[in-house]
């Protein structure tokens, strides 16, 4: 099939040109700062007096939960209509869910004196997620096409008898999947160094999913309130979270790269459109910084890079509104494809004149 | 049969119109020059039959297969250099022509890599990342890439830039070599040296405008001018221009104008029978001549 000696061509060139090399030494960077920064952190926890891990945790869980379904039984009637009561109505709901959580999975918690690396590294890679992996997206594929325009390879790559939709098809698919790659095995990477610094405790420790956040307006208050609410939200081990997460953020990058893809077909010159393609990142975030609580900063692409706080709760208290994670991953979609639609339509018709 | 067909393309760029209603015809064995002045639109019209830009109307055919309609099935007949053969410099030139052969859907690619590389003289370096190859080397392994897929039609942008003389005279016995096996050349050029030992068949084209088509046989013996030294020669010029001639002459030297084989000869007997003594008789021009003689004399400047 064509699409699939496209497909082999575009890995071969890309695994073997300058740029792999670049961005797998920011990535190693990246991951040695990452470690550096985690094994001080474990020294300042290590002088935390160590405690006798407590064998009765489950007798003290036991007894939080009675109360807490107690309190919450006396709240539940009415859903909160000022910040203060959504805030300790959350709070007993999490306690409630979280020591059913350890009941059921027999999860004590871990010594106060012990980093989680699970914890750590989902905390990082959502940073991460909105700044280094996108850039090191851009530099891999910013110049998928923009490259051989400048290089002028491009000309005895469209005489050959295969349709440019076809070309271009294959040159997209190695761009995703690389740029999937890349982010999944970074965050692996991460992972890696954070439990073999850390310890490999807190695989099973709960972690909150599909948080919702409201917002209250208060009073002589110049921005709303946001409380995470926990009606629906959903209790996950770490483990099993961070799988998601980084799934996530290989769908997130997935769709940078399209768009770095979308603007090297723009785009004739490798620099201008790797430019352009951090500029446009770099431009999102700005202004979703400065319009923040704006309905219409959740139709941005950057605002949803970090899809698991989407669904963690995360980018709520950041945009400053309510999001949910099929809002983002509908955004994400919705740019992709017009601008991909954008960039078949315009390689497609193209006169190459210059390359 | 005629491996490539242009019919009445023309391509405008804005206001422009780079090509005017091009109409040419190359048949398979026959090696076609496309020669001009830089900026006639050569290279536009080389990128209209690799499919590198549409034509603004007309149509162009490979093999019988419209090149914008049928893409696919016309450039499967087909090989190419566009202006310089930018390869990739960091793959190798197996690397290279293992793409180009990929693109190409073809099989039993590693033989074919063999068999070209060795038809260009490349095999002892085909495994070093073309990065390292020198401008002479680059140029076969475009010539490599161009072959790799058994086209009947070759298509090449003024294929001698950059390369020595030795260079150039391996490549044009290279050209000859292909066109006597039976495929078809197209060759743009602005330097009718190469043209005249290379080609053919030639079409001059200038701002766009083929104005002439001509076998480079046709054209050596077309339109050239003979210089006279003879006795009595201002009665010469007299008789000579009684008779039609385009005579310069002030002084002893004639030169006559706008002669081709036939009335050189016709020329020559009647001044003979007219009972002037020809003391001297020397064509010049030829080809050189009829293309200045086309393009107009400024333009054509850059002839060695």
């Amino acid at each position: 099939m064509t699409l699939w000696r496209v497909v082999q061509n575009e890995w071969m060139k890309l695994v073997r040109r300058r740029r792999l090399a670049v961005v797998v030494a920011l990535a190693l960077c990246l991951v040695g700062m990452f470690a550096l920064g985690e094994h001080h952190e474990k020294q300042i926890y290590s002088r935390v007096p160590t405690q006798a891990a407590s064998a009765d945790w489950k007798a003290n869980a036991k007894a939080d939960l009675a109360a807490a379904e107690a309190q919450l039984s006396l709240l539940e009637r009415r859903s909160p209509t000022s910040a203060g009561a959504a805030q300790a109505l959350a709070a007993l709901q999490q306690r409630v869910q979280e020591d059913r959580y350890r009941l059921a999975h027999d999860v004590g918690p871990i010594s106060p004196n012990l980093l989680n690396g699970w914890a750590e590294t989902s905390q990082f890679v959502g940073a991460a997620t909105k700044t280094f992996i996108p850039l090191l997206v851009v530099i891999l594929v910013g110049d998928m096409v923009a490259g051989e325009m400048t290089q002028g390879t491009i000309k005895l790559l469209v005489v050959r008898p295969v349709r440019r939709r076809t070309l271009l098809l294959g040159k997209w698919l190695v761009s995703v999947a690389s740029s999937a790659a890349l982010s999944f095995l970074l965050c692996f990477a991460f992972l890696g160094v954070a439990l073999a610094i850390d310890g490999p405790q807190g695989a099973m420790q709960p972690e909150w999913l599909n948080v919702h956040v409201r917002f209250f307006t208060q009073p002589g208050a110049l921005q709303p309130t946001p409380v995470a609410m926990y009606d629906h939200a959903a209790v996950w081990p770490m483990w099993h979270a961070f799988l998601l997460q980084s799934a996530l953020v290989a769908g997130a990058m997935m769709a940078v790269a399209s768009i770095a893809f979308t603007c090297s077909v723009l785009f004739p010159s490798a620099m201008v459109s790797t430019s352009a393609a951090m500029g446009s990142i770099i431009i999102g975030f700005v202004v979703a910084a400065m319009a923040r609580g704006q309905s219409w900063v959740r139709m941005l692409f950057t605002t949803h890079l970090s899809l698991y706080g989407d669904l963690a709760g995360g980018t709520a208290f950041t945009v400053g509104s309510p999001v949910s994670l099929a809002q983002g991953v509908a955004v994400l979609l919705v740019w992709t494809v017009v601008l991909l639609a954008a960039a078949f339509l315009r390689f497609g018709r193209q006169d190459i004149l210059n390359a | 049969m005629n491996v490539l067909q242009l019919f009445d393309v023309t391509k405008r760029i804005g206001p422009r119109e780079i090509v005017r209603q091009l109409n040419m015809s190359v048949r398979a064995g026959e090696v076609y020059g496309f020669l001009g002045p830089n900026g006639a639109g050569k290279t536009t019209t080389i990128r209209m039959i690799v499919g590198l830009i549409r034509p603004t109307r007309g149509a162009i055919q490979v093999c019988g297969h419209d090149v914008e309609r049928d893409p696919v099935s016309a450039k499967r007949h087909l090989g190419a250099i566009v202006e310089n053969p930018e390869m990739y410099g960091y793959l190798t030139g197996r690397q290279n022509l293992l793409h180009y052969a990929r693109l190409a859907g073809l099989d039993r690619i590693e033989e074919r890599i063999e068999r070209v590389a060795k038809r260009v003289g490349l095999q002892d370096r085909i495994d070093d990342k073309v990065k390292r190859y020198s401008l002479g080397m680059r140029q076969r392994l475009g010539v490599a890439q161009a072959l790799i897929a058994d086209p009947k039609l070759l298509v090449l942008d003024e294929p001698t830039n950059g390369l020595d003389p030795a260079g150039i005279r391996e490549f044009r016995e290279l050209v000859r070599a292909l066109a006597s096996e039976g495929l078809a050349v197209f060759v743009s050029s602005h330097l009718l040296s190469e043209v005249e030992q290379m080609c053919d068949r030639v079409a001059v084209l200038q701002q766009g405008r083929v104005i002439a088509e001509a076998s480079v046989a046709e054209l050596r013996a077309g339109a050239g001018s003979l210089r006279l030294r003879v006795s009595r020669w201002d009665e010469a010029t007299a008789w000579l221009r009684a008779r039609g001639f385009e005579v310069d002459g002030s002084d002893a030297r004639l030169v006559v104008h706008h002669l081709d084989d036939a009335r050189v000869a016709k020329l020559l007997r009647d001044l003979v029978g007219a009972g002037f003594d020809v003391y001297e008789a020397a064509r010049t021009g030829g080809l050189e001549q009829s293309f200045l003689a086309l393009t107009g004399a400024e333009s054509g400047g850059d002839t060695p």
